[in-house]
């Protein structure tokens, strides 16, 4: 992240890319009513060639906004988006063509994710280059464990899992190096979650796919990604190794969510977390209010991201309680 | 506009090279099983069938000149030589009812297929440059034009071009043809409102993104995804528009803008009556009103069951829930 | 003893017309005691919602009980004339459902809509209705609630609408509160907040809770009891920490091991059917069962020793 971009294997990268939205829907209302709501605010952050990268946040923290400038679904209104080293708005319609060919998106299984008149068949043909032949699509279904009898379903005749299924492998009819999934199981039973999981870890380790996994479940992206981004109110607050930040969380919003998670009989008894005030913050760090190890310079200065062994913190504290922790240890 | 619906529901099976069976119904045929599986539909289609094989077949059926004033026959009522009686004028109600029929129709479907083509191409292009200049320069041009009502227009362009035929080019255009125009023209706003409405809805649909994420164009989006998802609410709109076309073509009629006479036309003949609307000569207005009230409530039916045949989850026995 | 706040005895329920009737619950016996909290856990599809719904006679008209009962205190609730149902929901039972937005009217402010539901049975007037709102609006959490009752749906966060919900739904003092899903549109930390709240409110207040989910892990931090279901018929029942510890049917475990845990390496679930099902009265989960043998070609009855029960020939011990 703040280490210089463009190491060699760095495919997909952002540098401090934010994205505002105007709160005014015509143009022409634009003109009188610039206001804007921030959506994502200048994120870093680099996908390395066979990556397992996983973005977590609660709704609003901007992770799925990152992840369509990512894919180039949206376009950065400040900072910028970059593709093997080059700017994505430089990009020329060929060079979007071989991007889509490289990265591909797959969208929540929600009941939009499929046109609900085209058949499989359809569906799957349109996501080639070219008009793909039977035993080619025949082949794709194959990859994500579906039958050939599936191709002249329609959406609404298929289970939530063969959707998703699906929408894998609309995806990857390009053969793309780099997979950025968006929620990909929250619309699914727990059952069929961990079947797409594991559908996506096999296509990680059988085709070195890069992988970007956005959730806002820690505990599955814990269990699955080798990195872990959290993300805050539109900022990144901590990144790190999956295993380390679900073991010691640092800071104390990363610790929140490590706490959320359901546990079974583990969790029985815990303490409650107490309610969150919900005020909205100018200046400062966008933690504060809700933070209960806070002290007065996290109500004026935003953190500055900090390097902590492996991690990156952003938060004021988390030099000492690194210290406190390295002393306790 | 039926053609649309076959051409859509055809489309993937005839691009799906892995299709192992082609579904058993497809196009026009199947969707009138559809509709007449449902008892609304089966009703409206009888009704609206049958006022359209009478109006086809008028020339070769065995009826009275509905021109012809039989002076002698005035006002007679129905009976067996005059099976709906006579007119003022001793004209055959019942022949000029068929004939009427024609036109009554044919500007209903003429006007609805005007304001369809327009609607839909200005609702899903607006829908889809969502939040753009092209939607807004759109839809205020659609305000505009609607914000001016029908009889203002109409009372506009019989003023300027009168009730007679119009020269245009090498075109000789029938008094007919300018009301069609005009009122298709007028059904442009209302259905590109409901259609860029549901165009908003699914250009904002994960499909859709996903066909950008393809490198697919704005106009293949449109065409191929954004369309037909939004075509079945608009037949639905557009198959009641129809009844409302023939009521607006009756209405002008009536106050002598619409078909000239001696033309027969619903409007006109209902014009006519005016004056024995309440006498003992009840049949000269009542049947008129009879049939402008039973194409109507035709096309409405067919319309009602439009919106469940044409819904995809209500097709072939998926699940039900 | 006194009488369980609800008991379902033998309950089925089917959809369709007469002739072509699909039945989705079958035979679904369950038990909950005043102050209990039992937890009904299963995949979409297998009833657990609809076994709800028909507590609350919200079927619809499409839906009805086919066989068995259901005691509400003690008192049959299994057919009820309208008005009694009325009755029955708000006052006796109350609901809360996934979706905290859909559940709130846009138009009204919070509180004027918490002032509703109280008013709606035994009306103490406006002014100590408003009274009572404010208080229900501190004690699920809210705080400064003299100001939040006066804004609207779209002013709250979604946490704060489900705590709105939760409000309305003990604004009667119910026996019995229902909640379907209620954490799964939330976030996580929220989540825990909203089943904090919950259990509190069932310590505190003796109300009966049914809690529907499909996360095992969710609902043993905090519920007595646990009823898997699997296709309309319960597979196993016991305590939390029966069920939790010592999973006998195999569906129970696949549950339990498909819920991805930190510190622990994702299992990858059976893949969709491992087998033809034999036939109509086979085990429902003889498809996608790695234990299923010649004698899951009929289907076991629940059955165990004290109060874990699973209907499985191969219990797994």
């Amino acid at each position: 992240m703040t280490h210089a971009q463009g190491s060699a294997a760095t495919l997909l990268a952002t540098v401090s890319a934010g994205r505002r939205y105007p709160l005014a829907h015509s143009p022409l209302a634009r003109l009188f009513d610039r206001r804007t709501t921030p959506a994502l605010l200048g994120a870093s952050l680099e996908v390395q060639a066979g990556d397992v990268l996983g973005i977590v946040g609660e709704s609003g923290s901007g992770k799925s906004t990152l992840a369509r400038l990512l894919v180039g679904l949206d376009r950065p209104s400040s900072g910028r988006v970059l593709f093997e080293g080059r700017d994505l708005s430089s990009f020329t319609a060929a060079d979007w063509q071989r991007f889509r060919n490289r990265v591909q998106f797959v969208f929540q299984g929600a009941h939009t994710a499929l046109n609900p008149r085209k058949t499989v068949a359809c569906s799957l043909s349109e996501a080639f280059p070219a008009q793909p032949t039977p035993g080619a699509l025949n082949a794709l279904l194959a990859q994500v464990s579906l039958g050939p009898e599936l191709l002249d379903r329609l959406p609404h005749q298929l289970s939530g899992g063969q959707k998703q299924r699906i929408g894998i492998a609309r995806a990857l009819a390009r053969q793309p190096e780099v997979l950025i999934a968006d929620e990909p199981t929250s619309a699914l039973d727990v059952s069929v979650q961990s079947e797409i999981i594991a559908l996506l870890q096999q296509l990680h380790r059988e085709r070195r796919l890069t992988l970007v996994i956005i959730s806002h479940d820690l505990g599955l992206v814990g269990a699955f990604c080798d990195r872990v981004l959290v993300m805050y109110a539109g900022r990144i607050v901590e990144t790190g190794p999956a295993a380390q930040i679900l073991a010691e969380p640092t800071h104390p919003y990363t610790e929140r969510l490590v706490a959320a998670i359901p546990r079974g009989l583990a969790g029985r008894n815990r303490p409650a977390d107490p309610p969150l005030s919900e005020a909205a913050r100018h200046g400062g760090c966008p933690f504060e209010p809700r933070c209960s190890n806070r002290i007065p310079i996290c109500a004026q200065d935003e953190p500055p991201e900090i390097l902590l062994g492996d991690r990156l913190v952003a938060c004021h504290l988390a030099p000492s309680r690194a210290i406190i922790a390295e002393t306790n240890s | 506009m039926l053609d649309v619906v076959r051409s859509t529901e055809t489309a993937p099976a005839a691009k799906a090279p892995g299709a192992r069976r082609a579904r058993p119904l497809s196009g026009l045929a199947s969707l009138m099983r559809r509709l007449a599986g449902t008892r609304i539909g089966l009703v409206g289609l009888v009704i609206v069938g049958l006022l359209c094989l009478a109006a086809l077949s008028a020339p070769w059926l065995p009826l009275h000149d509905p021109l012809d004033l039989m002076m002698e026959h005035r006002l007679e009522p129905p009976g067996a030589s005059f099976l709906l009686g006579t007119d003022e004028m001793g004209r055959d109600i019942f022949a000029r009812l068929v004939w009427g029929a024609r036109g009554s129709l044919m500007i209903g479907v003429l006007t609805v297929a005007i304001g369809l083509s327009g609607g839909l191409l200005v609702g899903t292009l607006s829908g889809y440059y969502s939040g753009t200049l092209v939607e807004s320069v759109l839809l205020g041009l659609m305000d505009i034009f609607a914000a001016i009502p029908l009889l203002v227009w109409a009372i506009a362009i019989v003023g300027i071009f009168g009730t007679g035929p119009v020269q245009l080019g090498p075109l000789l255009l029938p008094n007919e043809a300018k009301i069609v125009l005009l009122v298709g023209l007028l059904f442009i706003p209302g259905l590109a409102r409901v259609a860029h409405g549901l165009a908003l809805v699914e250009a904002k649909a994960d499909y859709v993104a996903a066909r950008r994420l393809q490198g697919a164009g704005a106009w293949s989006i449109m065409a191929s995804d954004i369309l037909p998802n939004i075509l079945s609410p608009i037949f639905v709109q557009a198959s009641v528009l129809i009844g409302i076309g023939i009521i607006i073509e009756a209405s002008l009629s009536f106050i002598g803008l619409g078909v000239q006479p001696p033309t027969p036309s619903w409007g006109g003949m209902l014009a006519d009556a005016r004056s024995l609307a309440f006498s003992d000569e009840w049949w000269v207005a009542t049947w008129p009103g009879l049939a402008i009230f039973l194409a109507v409530i035709g096309f409405n039916l067919v319309g009602d069951a439009l919106r469940t045949v044409l819904d995809p989850r209500r097709r072939d026995g998926g699940p039900a829930l | 003893m006194t009488a369980p706040a609800l008991s379902l005895t033998d309950l089925s329920i089917a959809f369709g017309p007469e002739i072509a009737a699909r039945k989705v619950v079958h035979g679904v016996t369950l038990h909950v005691m005043a102050g209990e909290k039992l937890a009904i856990v299963g995949e979409s599809g297998s009833g657990k919602s609809v076994t709800a719904l028909a507590v609350m006679h919200q079927l619809g008209r499409a839906g009805r009980i086919v066989g068995g009962a259901m005691r509400l205190d003690g008192q049959d609730i299994t057919s009820l004339p309208e008005s009694a149902c009325r009755e029955l929901r708000g006052r006796k039972v109350a609901m809360i459902f996934q979706d905290p937005m859909t559940a709130l009217n846009p138009a009204f402010t919070v509180g004027r809509q918490l002032v509703d539901a109280i008013r709606s049975h035994d009306d103490p007037g406006r002014k100590a209705a408003q009274q009572q709102a404010e208080e229900l609006l501190a004690k699920v959490g809210i705080d400064d609630p003299r100001r939040r009752s006066g804004q609207y749906p779209h002013e709250l966060s979604g946490g704060m609408r489900q705590r709105v919900l939760i409000a309305m739904a003990i604004a009667c003092r119910p026996r019995l509160l229902i909640a379907d899903e209620p954490t799964t549109a939330l976030d996580v930390t929220v989540q825990a907040q909203v089943v904090a709240l919950l259990r509190d409110i069932c310590a505190s207040s003796g109300i009966a809770l049914l809690f529907i989910s499909h996360n095992l892990d969710l609902v043993a931090e905090f519920c007595d009891r646990i009823a898997v279901m699997y296709r309309g018929r319960i597979v196993e029942s016991g305590s939390a920490e029966a069920i939790f510890g010592a999973p006998r049917h195999p569906y129970t475990r696949l549950l339990l091991d498909a819920v991805p845990r930190p510190g622990r390496p994702l299992r990858a679930a059976a893949p969709a059917p491992l087998a033809e099902s034999p036939g109509e009265g086979a085990c429902d989960y003889f498809s996608r069962c790695r234990l299923a043998d010649v004698d899951c070609h009929v289907r076991p009855a629940l059955r165990g020793a004290g109060t874990h029960l699973s209907a499985c020939w191969r219990s797994l011990t």
